[in-house]
């Protein structure tokens, strides 16, 4: 009981601060409630693990009081303004009438309630026990509640007892704010964070799938999405992939809005959720520059080179630079994985070109392979090939393009892998966890494929 | 708009694999009795069931037996396995180092090091050696 009202308050401060971040943002944007709602969740959890830091960079010890404190004009601000805005009078004669749910929705609502549901139970059930969910990201946030800060000189003090301490720190600093609220280090119930970020990621699939599909068929995409095993699986065990999965994706969707609708909103969005995936896990370097080519290459395509698209672009190079830069400065490497070969550029290239069939053998074990992903892959490279010049055209471009970038990407990742265990180890280990970051995107590039073709379920 | 034979075949094997590796580790991996059995368990107990009861039981002596921030290192324990880092992830801030004051023992029967003495003894394969003042 005590457990659900800690939970409670807690994401009641998240989703505040993230509401109130987001009506600062933009006037416009997110239209639905449910929409801003999930936005808020990640945006919120972003927002305060950030402070986080800096409050440690200027020495300010963590409570509930030092977090929550900077935020309060912010929130007085928005409650106001929303206010003045009348965002929170519900008319019912606004309200759209809908239409009573099919048979088929009907199925489909059950399918995603009762994965939902059951990502909650099985997160809740057990207490933080997966390798890297505990050896990383579980300690790291032990670390931080004990020591009520990131310790400075966090990386040299401590890379004996934590490994990886050059991991972006989103997820242990979301998990030492949960555990400040309950007052203890409560390994199960803060992993409630987790199933909370699929059904954010479930709610914001849906509402952009909305925007291009009539309900029935939103309904079934998102039903393909929330019951995809790989997906559910990582909802519940306290890794990072998950919540990287919901940054990276909702920062695609948001600029592939802006590309369509020039709404600036949106791409304020795009580039404060891609900051976010770049806090969450290295990879998300990676999707920082793929937003930024798709943005530059779909605008070149329509021939219709906005500032603001070249801005967000460069912004989002200069994130990368200067997270590269930071990371440099404190003496880490990116990724431990890729600092310990000692050869030359030359013979780190060769070696990478041989491992290209091992790469692809493993590729296609996730591709066909329906335990962890259903048939989601096999229904992409059928609607690839099916729809080839459609994957081209300009409403898919920049879903296709992302795609192709996030292969070549990921492949450029394990040629350079450096790992001690081994490249085998890292393929195998890690390859259908890298899957799982571009997975929303390859939902939606099946939701727009499915549009284009004007077919109906 | 044209009704989809492809989509709706999709669906349908969709759905039997859906349901197929939904249910089937509920049985083929016991998941469903896990379940039962966690479900009438409080945290602490969960814990343990989760990470191993002799492995937790080692844990808990030695939370009770070390004094706060304490260094240690680990012999019985694979380096890097995963129970070595739930272990290290449960005692912190008692931390794991090179040239520790106390030697946990896990299942090695009559382990002995220059200069540590029997600490705390959990049975004759689990104890804690400390280092003995010079």
């Amino acid at each position: 009981m005590l457990d659900l009202l800690v939970i409670l308050v807690w994401l009641a401060c998240v989703l505040i601060v993230g509401w109130s971040a987001l009506s600062f943002t933009f006037k416009k944007g997110p239209s639905s409630p449910g929409e801003r709602m999930a936005l808020s969740y990640g945006a919120g959890i972003g927002l305060i693990t950030i402070e986080m830091a800096l409050l440690s960079f200027f020495n300010i010890k963590f409570n509930i009081f030092s977090i929550m404190i900077w935020w309060v004009p912010l929130v007085a601000w928005a409650l106001l303004s929303d206010y003045r805005e009348k965002r929170f009078i519900f008319s019912p004669a606004g309200a759209k009438k809908q239409k009573p749910f099919s048979l088929a929705e009907k199925f489909f609502i059950f399918g995603i309630s009762f994965e939902a549901v059951y990502a909650f139970f099985r997160a809740l059930i057990k207490p933080m026990e997966a390798y890297d969910a505990i050896a990383i990201y579980a300690l790291k946030a032990k670390i931080f509640y004990f020591a009520k800060a990131v310790p400075h000189g966090f990386a040299a003090s401590f890379k004996d007892i934590v490994p990886h301490v050059e991991y972006p720190l989103l997820l242990p600093l979301s998990e030492t704010f949960f555990y400040i609220f309950s007052g203890s280090v409560n390994d199960l119930a803060v992993k409630i964070m987790f199933p909370l970020y699929y059904l954010a990621l479930l709610s914001v699939f849906y509402f952009l799938s909305r925007r291009f599909l009539e309900r029935k068929a939103s309904l079934f995409f998102t039903f393909l999405f929330a019951t995809i095993p790989q997906i559910t699986d990582f909802a519940t065990n306290g890794y990072a992939d998950l919540p990287l999965a919901f940054y990276c994706s909702t920062s695609f969707f948001y600029l592939y809005l802006w590309l369509r609708q020039k709404e600036r909103s949106f791409l304020v969005i795009s580039f404060i959720c891609s900051l976010f995936a770049l806090w969450t896990k290295t990879e998300g370097l990676v999707f920082a520059l793929i937003n930024a080519a798709v943005a530059v290459i779909c605008m070149m395509k329509q021939k219709q080179i906005r500032p603001v698209g070249l801005i967000y672009a460069l912004l989002s190079v200069l994130a990368v630079a200067a997270y590269l830069l930071i990371v440099h400065s404190i003496g880490l490497a990116v990724n431990e994985d890729f600092a310990l070969s000692q050869a030359s550029p030359a013979s780190r290239i060769l070696t990478g070109i041989k491992r290209i069939p091992a790469i692809l053998y493993e590729y296609q074990i996730q591709f066909f392979g329906p335990k962890k992903w259903n048939i989601i892959w096999v229904l992409f490279i059928a609607g690839f090939i099916a729809k080839f010049r459609k994957s081209f055209s300009k409403d898919i471009l920049p879903a296709t393009l992302a795609i192709a970038f996030v292969f070549a990407g990921y492949t450029a990742i394990y040629m350079l892998s450096a790992a001690p265990q081994g490249f085998g180890w890292h393929l195998s280990t890690s390859g259908s966890r890298l899957f799982i970051h571009f997975l929303p995107i390859t939902v939606f590039w099946l939701v727009l494929i499915f549009k284009e073709s004007k077919l109906e379920i | 708009m044209k009704k989809n034979i492809v989509a709706r075949a999709a669906l349908a094997v969709w759905i039997v694999f859906w349901v197929l590796f939904l249910v089937r580790p509920l049985f083929k991996k016991g998941l469903l009795g896990e379940y039962a059995a966690l479900s009438v368990l409080s945290g602490e107990e969960r814990r343990g069931r989760v990470t191993g009861e002799e492995l937790y039981g080692f844990i808990k002596f030695c939370r009770a037996a070390l004094p706060e921030y304490s260094t240690y290192k680990i012999v019985g324990l694979e380096h890097d396995s995963l129970e070595h880092r739930r272990l290290r992830y449960y005692l912190y801030p008692d931390a794991e180092k090179e040239d520790p004051e106390f030697i946990l023992v896990y299942k090695t029967g009559d382990f002995k090091s220059d200069g540590y003495r029997v600490f705390k003894t959990l049975d004759a394969e689990k104890y804690i050696l400390r280092l003995s003042k010079k």
